[in-house]
């Protein structure tokens, strides 16, 4: 699954927000292999998505919405989708340009339009919706191949979701959060993945040097035993029973080697890691990051979004970077800013213009000195 | 070896905050760097603030100069001086004020014209609602070269007006 194009409005915080993962043209040498479209060289798309921003500027809202519409198309049933509509008086929509398992490009456009005077309870709700998909034949880009959905002007707006949802193949993804923001905490399930063990014991080593060894306990269903000095923790279904004997980097490190041991074992394709590093030091996160990037395979896509700025040194091309803003304008109060629309050259300094708020993302920190003056 | 180079900004209020962003992100015409409120005329700065300079940082001070104090700024050169982080301080001096700034370097005759506002005192309101203040600035003619030019009252002997370091 390749996200190519994401609109939305009227979605949490989000107000005719949009979001765009092509890049303009090829980078030589790039750090990043084959980012494009396996077998169609000229579709260029971004294939490691470095999210960052401020806090509360929809880093993590982006996740749960694409998950939300992933689910919807699988499910037939956008029940979920309408909870987080944020106005409930007012009209909201998305549309989103993606690229599934084949070589087509799928537009999925929704309008979910309140009835009289209710507040979009899912029966009060007129979903309409309309699905288009052209073929991306063998010179096409993104480019090239939106201006063939947009002159698809015939199509109508469909009540019947469920059934063109149907035109959509079906597509893997995974999506892992901070599990403080987590609504639900997954049942982590790897053991079809003979590498997850060997990702495991060797991401915990790495994060705390005191453990010896994860081990397997055969005899009862995804359940591993980290093996240190003095005792061992047992970890079952992705949870840590005695949590308080792990720091909060090695907790954080189970997730980790899930999310690394599903990208290199291609469980899924598409991939969003929203801030797991965030106990994690800076070194082990920038080293985690670029393993990630070096597993991802032809077609795959990676979120990843951080607060930590030393990930801007990475030598990574421009266009990997997007940077969410948020601010007093109330047509588009988060706006979405890429690196690459401001450095043109080579030799720019993604960290320097970071570092001296080029981008005038950086967040307002008065209200935090006027607190000495208590 | 390039070395990057830190700025920090230093502004009087909102309205000077939201004309530096639009100078260095919208235009990029003056070098960038982080942008703090902080009236250095009224008020001295706080070891808590320093702290969190970069090492080598440029420190740039945006103040108005229609007060005639200058004890206070004077003292922060003072302090921003001696403080390990900074490596060289800059002075911009808007004579009288902003708005005189900007209608010195805008095709306007009172800079109530520059927002569409009802009247001037609407100005510094409407300036911070606006969303098109860069489009506005262009469509009045703004002439960088004017703005932050003049040269600041005798009460301010001693500090210059170091605009010019910051404009690309």
């Amino acid at each position: 699954m390749i996200i190519m194009d994401l609109k939305m409005n009227n979605f949490f915080a989000f107000r005719n927000f949009h979001i765009n993962m092509s890049y303009p043209k090829k980078i030589v040498d790039s750090s990043i292999e084959d980012e494009f479209l396996k077998a169609r060289p000229n579709f260029r798309y971004k294939k490691v998505n470095i999210i960052m921003g401020a806090n509360a500027t929809g880093k993590t809202s982006i996740g749960k919405m694409l998950m939300l519409i992933f689910n919807a198309i699988n499910k037939k049933d956008f029940t979920s989708i309408i909870e987080k509509i944020s106005d409930k008086k007012q009209e909201a929509t998305f549309t989103m340009d993606f690229v599934a398992n084949s070589y087509k490009m799928y537009r999925i456009d929704v309008k979910f339009i309140p009835k009289a005077d209710s507040n979009f309870q899912d029966s009060n709700t007129d979903i309409q919706i309309k699905i288009d998909a052209v073929d991306i034949n063998m010179k096409d880009n993104y480019e090239s191949c939106a201006i063939k959905l947009d002159s698809i002007l015939s199509k109508k707006y469909n009540n019947n979701y469920a059934e063109e949802l149907k035109k959509i193949e079906s597509f893997g993804w995974f999506f892992s959060y901070p599990m403080d923001t987590a609504e639900d905490i997954p049942v982590l399930r790897c053991s079809q993945n003979e590498n997850y063990l060997k990702i495991l014991d060797y991401t915990l080593r790495a994060l705390d040097p005191s453990i010896k060894k994860v081990q397997q306990i055969e005899a009862v269903d995804n359940t591993y035993v980290i093996r240190m000095d003095n005792q061992d923790i047992v970890i079952q279904d992705g949870q840590v029973v005695k949590e308080s004997i792990l720091s909060s980097g090695t907790k954080a490190g189970i997730d980790i080697a899930y999310m690394l041991a599903s990208i290199s074992c291609r469980e899924h394709g598409f991939y969003y890691c929203d801030e797991k590093f965030s106990y994690v030091h800076s070194d082990i996160e920038k080293a985690f990051l670029s393993v990630m990037i070096d597993c991802l395979q032809a077609n795959d896509q990676l979120f990843f979004t951080t607060h930590n700025t030393d990930i801007l040194d990475l030598a990574l091309p421009k266009h990997t970077f997007t940077f969410l803003k948020k601010d007093t304008d109330d047509n588009e109060p988060i706006k979405c800013i890429s690196a690459s629309h401001f450095l043109k050259r080579n030799t720019d300094s993604l960290r320097n213009a970071v570092d001296n708020d080029l981008f005038s993302i950086s967040p307002n920190v008065e209200l935090i000195y006027e607190i000495k003056n208590f | 070896m390039i070395r990057n180079k830190y700025y920090h900004y230093f502004v009087e209020g909102e309205n000077e905050e939201k004309i530096v962003n639009i100078l260095k992100t919208e235009l990029q015409w003056i070098v960038p760097g982080k942008v703090q409120k902080f009236n250095v005329i009224e008020k001295l700065l706080t070891k808590n603030r320093l702290l969190t300079l970069n090492c080598g940082t440029i420190v740039i001070l945006v103040f108005d100069t229609d007060t005639g104090k200058s004890d206070i700024l004077r003292q922060n050169i003072a302090l921003l001086k001696k403080h390990k982080s900074v490596k060289d301080i800059y002075c911009i001096t808007q004579v009288d004020n902003l708005e005189d700034e900007l209608v010195r370097s805008c095709t306007i005759k009172e800079i109530k014209e520059l927002t569409d506002s009802d009247s001037n005192s609407d100005f510094k309101r409407d300036m911070l609602k606006d969303t098109k203040l860069k489009n506005k600035l262009l469509k009045c003619n703004f002439d960088f070269e004017k703005f932050w030019n003049s040269v600041p009252p005798k009460k301010y002997e001693g500090i210059n007006n170091d605009a010019k370091k910051i404009k690309k």
